[in-house]
């Protein structure tokens, strides 16, 4: 049960990483398109790239929580083991759960609605700047789901670990 | 001064429970802010927009572009086409399967952006033949380890992206050829050490010679690689392009590429945007929170009291660029090169300008530093992936390091006392420094 809720907010974060990140470099392109073939550089691509970046990397925050990808020192939890260790996990999975919960639930929804209440909108394009705010308490819901998933299961999930993926990567990669 | 106090203590106390770091700075200093803040809300509110509108930017768009054109590039055998380069440029040194690694992380790191990949793909390219060469395996995986962080410094950096954000907008085309000597003086230093090993008889003195007509087709066979950064640098020095087009270009040419050399199927294009998206977020959610934390830091007038604090100590900028590199060298071999550009630049740069130093020159010597730092124990991802592609202990790897790093901190103390050798290419390619 847990884990099919777990598949499916990882796959509309997949869906909304794609998008971002198909947005942000086909607008780059097309600034330097625009500029050089065209004659006459685009308006729109700055300020979309600058807001493509900003819901990729919120949304990804949130993924990577998930994977439990963002960067930690491991001394504490390489001298741990059995329940030691996965008390270790739940006290951090806590601590971010409070910390997503305050600052991107609650801050990030106390944002936009002060954003929409004065209407601020973008320079360029007049994007009610909500909207481009939205992303932020969005990134908060998913994060606290997975810090509660990690809290009752922790078992289930595995810490990231950059030097193992990096040699199996290559191991991969020279068999070429 | 409280704000301060909580900031560094409940820091310290998140890091070494193994809360994640980007976390670790979020909850201190939202714990400091509450200190300052009329109420709680004000704080949280604060808190998220900073957090947003420090992305908010053009040059870190970049960011992501170059992380997809890296991983692209770390795959269809572009590691292999490399080490070849590098077998035919350096093969003719006694020693030449050492030579030859620090070479290939100096060309690989620079292309993947990524020293920890670099260091894993040369030493499990080049460890089965310094073996069966009798090479010291001990000393093989030391070279690994102090060359894969060259190709931070050599562009296309991401660290030097970071810096430029978090310094204040320091120009990225400018640090990116200023990069270029000294992240080339590094890869020398280790192999200067390395050639007085095998002159001592301590490597054995093969030599690989190739004929004019091998040697172009192995460089034929890296030129797609190097093309990629011809593209980037060109671009930028002949101001065709911005950094961040740039990056764009490059993840659309390394697309291009995978495509024609069929190496990508749409599985692995969704899995490598899905990862550099990831690594991505975890860079960017730690630039988010560590400006938040430095406009803190600025907004208390914390940065000044410990700029006066450092002053007072001594105002002779030769004596505090001593003590910016053992400070630097220390805080840098337990922290990594991202948290430490984002954590230390704030606190550092401000005196350095003081002292008349460029924010250019300064973000190369802190880079530099930082890169000597991630080869370190107790802390080091590449130290790592060296050891057990080399199937080295971490204990026998790191004495034959010590010789390199004294070399390699040779080499830093020439990039931070001679300017120019950051300064002198910018000024003749770009007609700029600063």
């Amino acid at each position: 049960m847990l884990l099919s809720i777990k598949t499916a907010v990882d796959r509309f974060l997949q869906a909304g990483l794609v998008l971002s990140f198909t947005t942000l470099t086909v607008c780059v392109v097309w600034q330097v398109i625009s500029r050089y073939v065209l004659g006459q550089p685009a308006i729109f691509t700055e300020e979309t790239s600058r807001f493509a970046v900003i819901w990729l990397s919120l949304l990804g925050t949130a993924y990577a929580c998930g994977r439990m990808e963002h960067m930690a020192y491991e001394m504490l939890a390489e001298r741990l083991q059995g329940p030691a260790l996965l008390r270790q996990m739940r006290a951090i999975a806590a601590l971010v759960l409070a910390f997503s919960a305050a600052v991107f639930v609650y801050g990030g929804a106390k944002l936009v609605l002060r954003a929409a209440e004065f209407e601020q909108v973008s320079a360029t394009l007049e994007v009610p700047m909500a909207w481009v705010y939205s992303c932020i308490p969005l990134s908060g819901v998913c994060m606290v789901f997975y810090e509660l998933a990690i809290l009752i299961q922790p078992a289930s999930f595995q810490t990231f670990n950059e030097v193992e993926d990096a040699i199996e990567h290559a191991h991969q990669e020279l068999k070429v | 001064m409280n704000a301060i106090l909580i900031l560094s203590v409940a820091f310290t106390a998140l890091l070494l429970f193994g809360v994640p770091v980007s976390f670790c700075i979020g909850i201190s200093t939202l714990l400091a802010l509450f200190t300052v803040t009329p109420t709680i809300d004000t704080a949280l509110i604060v808190s998220a927009q900073r957090v947003a509108s420090s992305l908010d930017s053009f040059t870190l768009v970049a960011i992501p572009l170059f992380i997809l054109a890296g991983m692209l590039m770390n795959t269809g055998g572009i590691a292999l086409r490399l080490i070849d380069l590098a077998r035919v440029l350096v093969g003719w040194m006694p020693g030449s399967l050492a030579q030859i690694s620090v070479v290939a992380n100096a060309l690989f790191g620079a292309i993947s952006g990524s020293a920890v990949a670099s260091a894993a793909s040369v030493g499990s390219t080049l460890s089965p033949l310094q073996r069966k060469a009798g090479y010291d395996m001990p000393i093989c995986a030391a070279a690994n380890v102090a060359a894969s962080p060259c190709g931070l410094l050599i562009p296309p950096s991401g660290a030097l992206i970071i810096y430029s954000l978090i310094s204040g907008g320091t120009p990225v085309d400018v640090l990116f050829v200023a990069g270029y000597i000294p992240g080339i003086l590094m890869a020398l230093s280790v192999m200067i050490w390395l050639h007085i090993l095998a002159r001592r008889g301590e490597l054995p003195q093969d030599i690989q010679r190739y004929s004019w007509s091998e040697g172009l087709l192995i460089f034929w066979r890296a030129l797609p690689a190097l093309a990629m950064v011809v593209l980037i640098m060109g671009g930028i020095v002949w101001g065709v392009f911005t950094a961040t087009e740039a990056a764009g270009a490059a993840a659309v040419y390394t697309l291009a590429l995978s495509l024609i050399y069929r190496s990508l199927t749409l599985k692995k294009l969704l899995d490598a945007v899905l990862s550099a998206a990831v690594g991505t977020a975890v860079v960017m959610l730690m630039v988010g929170v560590s400006m938040t934390m430095s406009w803190l830091l600025a907004s208390t007038g914390s940065v000044t009291a410990i700029a006066e604090a450092i002053t007072g100590f001594s105002d002779n900028p030769v004596v505090l660029l001593l003590l910016f590199n053992i400070l630097l060298l220390l805080l840098g071999t337990f922290l990594d090169i991202t948290p430490g550009l984002l954590i230390l630049t704030p606190i550092f740069l401000p005196v350095a300008v003081k002292l008349g130093i460029s924010p250019v020159h300064f973000g190369i010597i802190i880079t530099f530093n930082l890169c000597i730092g991630i080869a370190t124990p107790p802390v080091g991802s590449t130290l790592f992936v060296a050891a057990r592609v080399a199937n080295v202990s971490l204990t026998k790897l790191t004495r034959p390091l010590l010789p390199m790093f004294a070399f390699m901190i040779v080499a830093l103390m020439l990039v931070t006392y001679i300017p120019s050798l950051s300064l002198w290419l910018p000024q003749v390619l770009l007609g700029k420094t600063g």
